[in-house]
C-alpha cells in the first residue's frame, strides 16, 4: 500500500479522435507540455486511442516503461471508461489507477478558441490527480436466482414466462383479481385482427400451471430494499374473501350475488357484482370480493348469498391480509399504462355526450364479453355514423407532447370492426397524420381505405350537440377544418370514439421511489439509455418493459419482455455482481454517530450501530453504496471519503486548474 | 373592498347602461370603485392593427396609473379586460419588451414596472364578494326565469384558468343560479360575437350575431359578460334575423344589470330603459316565478 | 423563398413595405412550430369568410410567403377571441401573428380601402382626445363617401333614442401626451 511517490510513473495518452479533437485541439503542443509534467513518463498522441493500436501503445509502454498511473485524455469515460480499464488491467495494473481526462465532449466540441489552452489545464489537472489514484479492489456478490415480475399484463406475463422456461424461479405480482392487463380488454389486435383473448389466454393459463411461476394476484409490492443480486421485496396480498385452493370457479356465488358495481374492467360501461371475477377468461379464476360494494362486510353479516351458495364453503370473510417476503436477483416493471381521462378537454363532450366513449369503451363494446356482448349498441342505440378522433391529448403541448404511437393503428382496426358489424355504416377519421410504421402496418392502412372508410385531415374543434341543419338533428357534430381543402366542415355523426392519450400510471411516482427508479420528461419510467439499453434502468437489477416504459403496441412490449428476461437471465447465469469500487468509507475516528449521512443517503448505504463502540458509529454497506458522494458532503466532520475521489485527489485537480495551491 | 376602476371608452357611450347597473349594483354590494384618474382608452380592437407597441403601451399606461395609486385595478369591459391582461403577460418575462413599452410611456410620464394587478368584474363578484354575499342582497329572485349565460370570448383565457373552465366555464352559471334563475344549457357560451365586426363586416357580424341568438333556443333572455357582446347582440337583431330569415326579439341582459333586478333596484338606476329589446315581459316571467314558488301547491293563480 | 421571418416581437411593426422581421419568443411561438392540424381554423368563427384559414396562413409564413399572405388581406376578420392560441396543441401564437400580418396589410396601399380608413379614423381620434369617440370617429371614417354612412343609421338612431350617444368629446388631462405617445410609436416602428 506505502507506495514510495517518488516512483510514480506516469503516461499521458492524447487521442486525436480523428478530427473530432485535433481539429480544434493542437494535440502535439498539449502532449509537448504533458510531457513536460514530473512523474509524467511518457507523453504520446494518436489518432484513435480506442481502436487496438492505441490500445497496444498503452499496453506496451506499461510493460516496457513501467508505469503506474495511465490518464487517456479522449471522449467523455462515459463511453470509454470500462474499454481502457480493460486495457490497464491487462497490461498488469489495477484498474482504478485510470483515469479518463474529457477534451472532447468538454473540450473541443463546445469551444471553438481557446481549446487548447483548456485542453491543457484540463490534462494537466488530470495528471494531478492520477498521482494520488490508488489501487482498488471491485468485489463480487452472488446473484439470488430468482426474478420479481412486477406487473401481469402482456409484458409481465411473457417475462415471467421466459424467465420460467429457464428454470429460473418467478414471482409474478400483479395488483388487480386477475392477469391479462388492458390486453384482456381488447377485442382484435392490429394488423392481423387476432382475436386478443384467444391469444393471449393459453399465456395466462401456461403461467397458472408453470411449475417455476409462482403467481401472486390482488397483490402489491409494498417495499423494496436490497441491492442488484439480492433484493428483498415484501408483498402486500389483498384478502379475496374466497379460498382459492377450495374455490373451483364454478360461478354460482356471482350469479347469486344481488349487489352491483360499475365494471372497472367494463370501463365503465356495464356492471359486475360485489363479488366477481373481472371478465370469464380470469387466472387465476377465483372471485374476489370487494369490501366497498358487499353488503355482508359493509352491514356486519347481513346477505351472506355467496356463503350459503358455495357448495364447497370456499367463501371466508376471516381473510385478512398477508404480507410475503421474496428474495430475487432481479427485478422487471411491468406496470403498464393509464388511458387519459378526456373529460378535461371539454370541447371533445366526454362526459357530457353519452354518445362520445374512449377507445377502450369501445372495445368493450366490441368484445363478446363485453356488456353488449359484442354488439356496438351504445345507450339502446346502434350507431350508423362514427367519427373517430385521434390524437386526444397527445402531440399536444397543453397535455402530452408526445405520440402515443398505437391510436392511428387501432382506429383502422374499429374502422374496420364497425363496418364489419354495422352495414352500412360510415365512418370518418379524423387525423392529422397517419402513423403506420410497423410491419404490415401501412398494407392495413390501404386495407381500411379500401373498404371505404372516410378520412378528414383536421384535428375536430368541437364535438357539438347544436344543430345548425336538417341532417344535424339529433346527432353529434364534429367540427374541424378540412384541412386538405382549406375548408370548415362539420360532420353529423351517432356516436364519436375518442382516441385518449396513453400517459404513465397514476402511481408512477411512487412506484419510481418504492424501486428507486427514474421517470422521463413524460411521466412513464425511465430506460438506462434510449438505443442501447431500453429495459435497463439507473437502478442496476431492475429492468423495466412493455407499456411502463412508453407507450408501445404488443409486438413492442413482447420484444421488450423478451430483452427484460434475457437482461434477468444473463444477471441470475453470471452468478455473480462486480460492484464497484469506488464507494464510501467511513473513518470511525471522524465520526460522531450524528446519522446525517443515513439519513440523506437514498440507497440506504450507511447505517448507524455501536459494535464495539463508545458512540454510534457509520459504516457504509459497500454493495448498496453508488458513490454519489453526498454523505461524503453532508458529513460536518468530514469522516465519510469517496474512494477514488478523495479530498487529495480533487484537491490535486483544482490546484492544477487554477494555479493556487491549495 | 376597494379597487381602482377602469370604465373604458364605451361606458359612456354605446354601453352606457352596463356602466349604470355596474356602478349601481358594486355600489349596493358594497364594492367602492374609484374611477383611475386620467385613464387612456386601451386600444379596444384597433391598436394591434396599427401598433404593436401601442397595444401594448396604451393599456400598459393604465396599468402604470393603477400602480401609481397603489390599487388593484377592476374594468367592467371584456375588451379593455382582454387588451390590459395582455399588456401584462406580454410584457411580464420579456424585458427588452418591457423597455420599449417604457420608451412609449415615458412620454406621458409614466413607467410600468410590471407589479399592477387586474381583475374583471366577474372574478371580483364571484371571488371577493362571492355568492353568499351576492345571495344575502337578492330581494327579488328571478323565478325561475330562462337565462342563457354568455361569457363571450374575451376574459376567459385569462381569468378563468385560474378559478374555473376557460372551455367550459360554470362561475357565471353559478352567480345567476343564485339570483334564482334557471341556467339553460348554453352550446355557444364562449363563441366570439364578432366584436367590431358588425360594423366593420356587416355580413360576418350578422352571421355570428344570428347564431348567438338562435342558439339560446327558447330561454327568456340572454345575459352577457361583456358590454360589446352586449351592443352586438342587442343592436343587430334584425340584421342577423334578415341574413337567416328568420326573426329575432330576445331581451338581452349585462351580467350587473340581472343581478341589479334580483337585488329589486330600480328600473332606471339600471339603465333598463337604455336596452334595445324591451324587458318588461322578464319582469313580468319573474312575477309569475315568484308566485309559483312561494305558492307552491295552491290552486290559486298567480298572485 | 428567401429569408425565413421567424417571429412575433414589434419585428412586424415597422410596417415600411420590404421590411424583414426578426426573432423572438413572446407569449407563444412562432410559426415554424406548427404542424398543420388545423385546430385553430377549427374553432375560428370567421374562418369560413376568409380567404386563407389561419393555418393556411401558417404554412404560407412557414415557406416565407409573407407577401402573399399579406395581400390577401390576412388577420382582418380576426376578432382576436384567442381561441386558436389557447388550444394550440404547438402553442403558437395564432393570434398574434394574424394581427402581425393584418399591420402589414393595412400598411399596404392597395389593401381594402375601407378598412385601411376604419384604423386610420380610429388612430386618429384616439391620438387626438386620448379616448375613443364614437361620433367622430365616424365621421372621420365617412367623410371620404358620407352616403355610406346610411348603413349605419337604424343603429344609430336607437342608440340615439336610448341615450347612448355623446356628442361631447371626452376630455383627459394627459391628451397631448398621448398624442405624443403615438408619434413615437410611428417614429420607433420607422412608420410615416
Amino acid at each position: 500500500m506505502a507506495e514510495d511517490k517518488n516512483d510514480v510513473k506516469i503516461g499521458v495518452y492524447v487521442c486525436h479522435c480523428g478530427s473530432n479533437i485535433a481539429g480544434t485541439v493542437d494535440v502535439e503542443q498539449v502532449t509537448a507540455s504533458a510531457q513536460e509534467r514530473g512523474s509524467v513518463a511518457v507523453a504520446r498522441n494518436y489518432k484513435f486511442m480506442c481502436s487496438e493500436p492505441g490500445q497496444a501503445l498503452i499496453k506496451q509502454d506499461i510493460e516496457e516503461l513501467g508505469l503506474n498511473r495511465v490518464v487517456v485524455a479522449a471522449c467523455s469515460p462515459r463511453m470509454h471508461e470500462p474499454t481502457f480499464r480493460r486495457v490497464v488491467e491487462e497490461g498488469g495494473l489495477n484498474p482504478y489507477q485510470l483515469h479518463i481526462c474529457n477534451i472532447r465532449e468538454q473540450c473541443s466540441w463546445v469551444h471553438k478558441d481557446g481549446a487548447t489552452d483548456k485542453a491543457e489545464a484540463l490534462i494537466s489537472a488530470a495528471i494531478s490527480r492520477a498521482y494520488y489514484l490508488e489501487p482498488l479492489e471491485s468485489r463480487e456478490v452472488p446473484v439470488a436466482p430468482a426474478v420479481l415480475v412486477v406487473g401481469g399484463g402482456i409484458a409481465g406475463i411473457q417475462a415471467a414466462l421466459k424467465v420460467a422456461d429457464a428454470g429460473r424461479k418467478v414471482y409474478l405480482v400483479e395488483r388487480e383479481p386477475s392477469i391479462g392487463g388492458h390486453m384482456s380488454q381488447i377485442d382484435k389486435t392490429f394488423p392481423t385482427l387476432d382475436c386478443s383473448a384467444c391469444i393471449l389466454t393459453p399465456r395466462m393459463a401456461a403461467v397458472k400451471s408453470h411449475p417455476n411461476i409462482e403467481l401472486m394476484t390482488y397483490s402489491e409490492v409494498v417495499d423494496v430494499q436490497g441491492y442488484v443480486g439480492n433484493f428483498k421485496a415484501t408483498i402486500r396480498r389483498k384478502p379475496r374473501y374466497v379460498d382459492e385452493s377450495l374455490c373451483t370457479g364454478c360461478g354460482i356465488c356471482q350469479e347469486k350475488c344481488p349487489w352491483k358495481a360499475e365494471s372497472e374492467f367494463d370501463c365503465g360501461l356495464g356492471q359486475r357484482k360485489a363479488i366477481y371475477t373481472p371478465f370469464p377468461q380470469a387466472v387465476p379464476n377465483v372471485p374476489v370480493i370487494d369490501p366497498e360494494h358487499c353488503v355482508y362486510i359493509l352491514k356486519d353479516g347481513k346477505c351472506g348469498a355467496c356463503l350459503k351458495f358455495c357448495e364447497r364453503g370456499a367463501v371466508d370473510f376471516s381473510q385478512t391480509e398477508k404480507i410475503v417476503d421474496v428474495e430475487v436477483g432481479a427485478i422487471i416493471m411491468a406496470t403498464g399504462y393509464d388511458l387519459m381521462d378526456p373529460s378535461e378537454i371539454a370541447r371533445l363532450g366526454y362526459g357530457k355526450f353519452p354518445n362520445v366513449i374512449t377507445s377502450l369503451q369501445f372495445e368493450r363494446l366490441c368484445n363478446a364479453t363485453g356488456p353488449t356482448g359484442g354488439h356496438i349498441v351504445l345507450n339502446g342505440q346502434e350507431p350508423k355514423s362514427v367519427g373517430i378522433i385521434h390524437c386526444v391529448g397527445s402531440r399536444d403541448r397543453k397535455y402530452h407532447s408526445y405520440c402515443s404511437r398505437v391510436c392511428c393503428m387501432y382506429a383502422l382496426k374499429f374502422a374496420h370492426l364497425i363496418k364489419e358489424k354495422i352495414e352500412d355504416a360510415s365512418v370518418y377519421q379524423f387525423y392529422i397524420d397517419m402513423r403506420c410504421y410497423g410491419k404490415g402496418f401501412e398494407e392495413f392502412f390501404q386495407r381500411e381505405g379500401s373498404e371505404g372508410v372516410t378520412f378528414i385531415r383536421g384535428k375536430p374543434a368541437q364535438v357539438t350537440d347544436l344543430a345548425l341543419s336538417e341532417e344535424e338533428q339529433g346527432k353529434l357534430v364534429v367540427v374541424c377544418e378540412n384541412t386538405l381543402m382549406g375548408r370548415q366542415l362539420r360532420v353529423p355523426v351517432d356516436m364519436v370514439v375518442l382516441c385518449p392519450a396513453m400517459e404513465a400510471r397514476s402511481d408512477a411516482r411512487d412506484v419510481a421511489r418504492l424501486f428507486n427508479l427514474t421517470q422521463s420528461a413524460d411521466g412513464f419510467l425511465q430506460e438506462r439509455h434510449a438505443k442501447l439499453e431500453p429495459v435497463a434502468t439507473a437502478n442496476d437489477g431492475v429492468f423495466v418493459i412493455g407499456c411502463a416504459q412508453g407507450p408501445k403496441d404488443i409486438p413492442d412490449t413482447v420484444a421488450q419482455a423478451l430483452a427484460g428476461a434475457a437482461e434477468t437471465l444473463s444477471l441470475i447465469d453470471r452468478g455473480s455482481v462486480e460492484l464497484q469500487a469506488a464507494t464510501a468509507t467511513v473513518d470511525e475516528t471522524l465520526c460522531q454517530g450524528c446519522g446525517r449521512c443515513e439519513e440523506i443517503c437514498v440507497f440506504h448505504a450507511p447505517t448507524l450501530s455501536s459494535d464495539g463502540t463508545m458512540i454510534p458509529v457509520s459504516s457504509i454497506n459497500e454493495a448498496l453504496c453508488k458513490g454519489c458522494g453526498v454523505c461524503a458532503v453532508t458529513c460536518p466532520t468530514g469522516a465519510i471519503s469517496i474512494r477514488h475521489f478523495t479530498r487529495q485527489q480533487i484537491l490535486a485537480e483544482l490546484e492544477a486548474l487554477s494555479g493556487v495551491p491549495v | 373592498m376597494k379597487y381602482a376602476y377602469y370604465p373604458g371608452c364605451s361606458a359612456s357611450g354605446t354601453s352606457k347602461e352596463c356602466e349604470e347597473s355596474l356602478q349601481a349594483t358594486m355600489r349596493h354590494l358594497g364594492v367602492e370603485l374609484t374611477q383611475l384618474e386620467d385613464w387612456n382608452c386601451c386600444g379596444a380592437a384597433m391598436a394591434t392593427g396599427v401598433s404593436y407597441l401601442l397595444s401594448l403601451a396604451l393599456p400598459a399606461r393604465n396599468l402604470a396609473l393603477a400602480e401609481r395609486a397603489e390599487s388593484d385595478l377592476v374594468t367592467g369591459c371584456s375588451r379593455c379586460y382582454m387588451n390590459l391582461i395582455r399588456a401584462v403577460h406580454y410584457t411580464e418575462n420579456n424585458a427588452s419588451v418591457r423597455e420599449k413599452v417604457n420608451v412609449l410611456l415615458a412620454e406621458t410620464g409614466v413607467q410600468y414596472s410590471g407589479k399592477a394587478r387586474l381583475r374583471h368584474i366577474l372574478d371580483v363578484i364571484i371571488n371577493d364578494v362571492g355568492l353568499d354575499a351576492v345571495a344575502e342582497k337578492v330581494k327579488r329572485p328571478l323565478g325561475g326565469l330562462r337565462v342563457a349565460p354568455y361569457y363571450g370570448c374575451c376574459q376567459g383565457m385569462w381569468t378563468y384558468a385560474q378559478f374555473d373552465s376557460v372551455e367550459d366555464p360554470h362561475c357565471f352559471d353559478e352567480l345567476l343560479g343564485t339570483l334564482g334563475a334557471q341556467v339553460v344549457d348554453y352550446p355557444l357560451k364562449t363563441a366570439c360575437c364578432g366584436g367590431t365586426l358588425s360594423m366593420s363586416k356587416r355580413s360576418v357580424g350578422a352571421k355570428l350575431i344570428g347564431d348567438l341568438l338562435a342558439a339560446a333556443g327558447d330561454a327568456d333572455c340572454i345575459v352577457t359578460a361583456c358590454p360589446l357582446c352586449m351592443f352586438n347582440l342587442n343592436s343587430f337583431q334584425k340584421e342577423a334575423g334578415r341574413a337567416r330569415s328568420t326573426h329575432f326579439d330576445i331581451p338581452i341582459l349585462f351580467l350587473t344589470q340581472i343581478m341589479g333586478m334580483a337585488f329589486g333596484l330600480p328600473e332606471k338606476a339600471l339603465g333598463l330603459q337604455r336596452n334595445t329589446v324591451p324587458v318588461d315581459s322578464l319582469y313580468r316571467k319573474m312575477a309569475v316565478g315568484a308566485a309559483v314558488s312561494s305558492g307552491a301547491g295552491s290552486a290559486s293563480g298567480p298572485g | 423563398m428567401g429569408a425565413q421571418p421567424k417571429t412575433l416581437e414589434g419585428a412586424w411593426t415597422p410596417q415600411a413595405p420590404g421590411h424583414t422581421p426578426s426573432s423572438t419568443d413572446l407569449v407563444g411561438n412562432d410559426f415554424s412550430l406548427c404542424y398543420q392540424c388545423g385546430l385553430c381554423t377549427g374553432s375560428c368563427r370567421t374562418a369560413y369568410a376568409m380567404k386563407y384559414t389561419p393555418r393556411q396562413v401558417m404554412n404560407l409564413l412557414q415557406l416565407g410567403l409573407v407577401k402573399e399572405a399579406v395581400a390577401s388581406g390576412a388577420g382582418l376578420l380576426c376578432t382576436a377571441c384567442y381561441s386558436c392560441t389557447f388550444r394550440c396543441p404547438r402553442g403558437v401564437a395564432v393570434t398574434d401573428l394574424m394581427a402581425a400580418i393584418q399591420r402589414l396589410s393595412l400598411a399596404e396601399k392597395h389593401a381594402d380601402p375601407h378598412i385601411r380608413r376604419w384604423y386610420q379614423a380610429f388612430t386618429d381620434t384616439v391620438a387626438r382626445h386620448g379616448r375613443f369617440h364614437e361620433v367622430e370617429f365616424l365621421v372621420r371614417y365617412y367623410a371620404p363617401n358620407p352616403f355610406r354612412l346610411r348603413e349605419q343609421v337604424s343603429v344609430g338612431l336607437t342608440l340615439l333614442r336610448k341615450g347612448k350617444i355623446t356628442l361631447r368629446p371626452p376630455k383627459m388631462r394627459s391628451q397631448k401626451a398621448i398624442a405624443a405617445m403615438f408619434r413615437k410609436a410611428a417614429q420607433i416602428e420607422g412608420r410615416p
